[in-house]
């Protein structure tokens, strides 16, 4: 095998590395219990002292405006509001492709539930973290702050 | 194995754009940044943002769809009740340095294959998406604001790139436009 052979054979193998490790089992994105699917909702979720929904939802569209969001869809008889955001740096080939749904309802007679579905790059997002950023920042907006939800 | 000039850069080429289309569907992360606001945020929204008085939401509304139909979008998503639009704008990119990119990497192309690509590869294209929300100003009854935002996404051979747009001269455009048509509805010129 001369110099040329041996590096495109390292070249082969370094792609075929990198791809496979990117692979994921089908069974990935399943939660596996009733109680984790009750966690992650908890976590999506935030009760407002309102009962004004379309402040909410006006609320909900400036905050996606606030962070770059382009709006998808919204139905505002639904209450419910989809937005993407993707991000491709010049001069890299790594991209982020942020998808968020909102809808917003009524909780009781006293408060609105926000709730928020979020998928990065195709896949369903568990980090707290970004649902606590986007709700601290729905709480500026809305200048209230939402409560947690069993 | 020999590899002549033109099969070792096609085969590197091969090897970029197969890296180029894989990696990003396994980049790390969760989008936590991208829900983080901009240090910049209030600088952006003052530059997005114009108020006008004495006209109504809904006519508000309706004079910024009208705008964008003007600048040739098409109008994708739009609610009077909590007062959004979107428009969408497929168009060829001319910037001419990526021009100067795009006839370097023909050369390229040609040299390794013997043969010019095929032109459909070499397209320079950009889709500019906007977005337009209207909302009453609180404590007046008469005077409400407009805030648009406008994202790129640029595909050209050499440059794939995606984001906000943030040439103020863009959103001066836009409200000198929203002005006047306001203005024309307002005296039925």
């Amino acid at each position: 095998m001369n110099r040329t052979s041996a590096i495109f054979t390292v070249a082969a193998i370094a792609c075929i590395a990198a791809l496979s490790s990117c692979a994921s089992s089908p069974e990935r994105g399943v939660l596996s219990s009733p109680e984790s699917q009750l966690k992650l909702r908890s976590i999506q979720s935030r009760a407002y002292d309102t009962t004004d929904r379309q402040m909410v939802l006006r609320g909900v569209v400036a905050t996606l405006q606030d962070l770059e969001f382009m709006i998808e869809a919204a139905d505002a008889a639904l209450g419910m509001v989809t937005a993407r955001k993707l991000l491709l740096p010049r001069g890299t080939p790594l991209g982020s492709d942020l998808m968020l749904t909102v809808t917003v309802r009524p909780r009781g007679e006293r408060q609105m539930l926000v709730r928020l579905n979020a998928e990065f790059n195709r896949r369903a997002v568990e980090d707290p973290e970004v649902y606590q950023s986007f709700f601290l920042a729905l709480g500026r907006s809305l200048f209230m702050s939402g409560h947690e939800v069993d | 194995m020999r590899c002549g000039a033109g099969a070792c850069a096609s085969a590197v080429l091969a090897a970029a754009a197969l890296l180029a289309a894989g990696l990003p569907a396994c980049t790390t992360g969760t989008g936590k940044e991208e829900v983080q606001p901009r240090p910049e945020l209030s600088a952006d929204r003052e530059l997005q943002t114009r108020r006008f008085e004495g006209i109504s939401e809904e006519k508000l509304l309706a004079a910024s769809v009208s705008v964008l139909q003007d600048l040739g979008f098409t109008i994708k998503v739009s609610n009077a009740e909590i007062g959004i639009a979107t428009g969408i704008k497929d168009r060829e990119a001319k910037a001419p340095e990526q021009r100067a990119a795009v006839i370097v990497l023909m050369i390229l192309l040609t040299a390794a294959s013997g043969r010019p690509p095929p032109t459909g590869d070499m397209k320079e294209e950009q889709t500019v998406r906007v977005l337009v929300t209207t909302r009453p100003v609180s404590g007046s009854s008469d005077a409400h604001e407009v805030r648009v935002t406008f994202h790129r996404f640029l595909r050209q051979p050499l440059v794939v790139e995606a984001g906000s747009l943030r040439d103020p001269r863009l959103y001066e455009g836009f409200f000198e436009l929203l002005s006047k048509a306001i203005f024309l509805e307002a005296h039925r010129l």
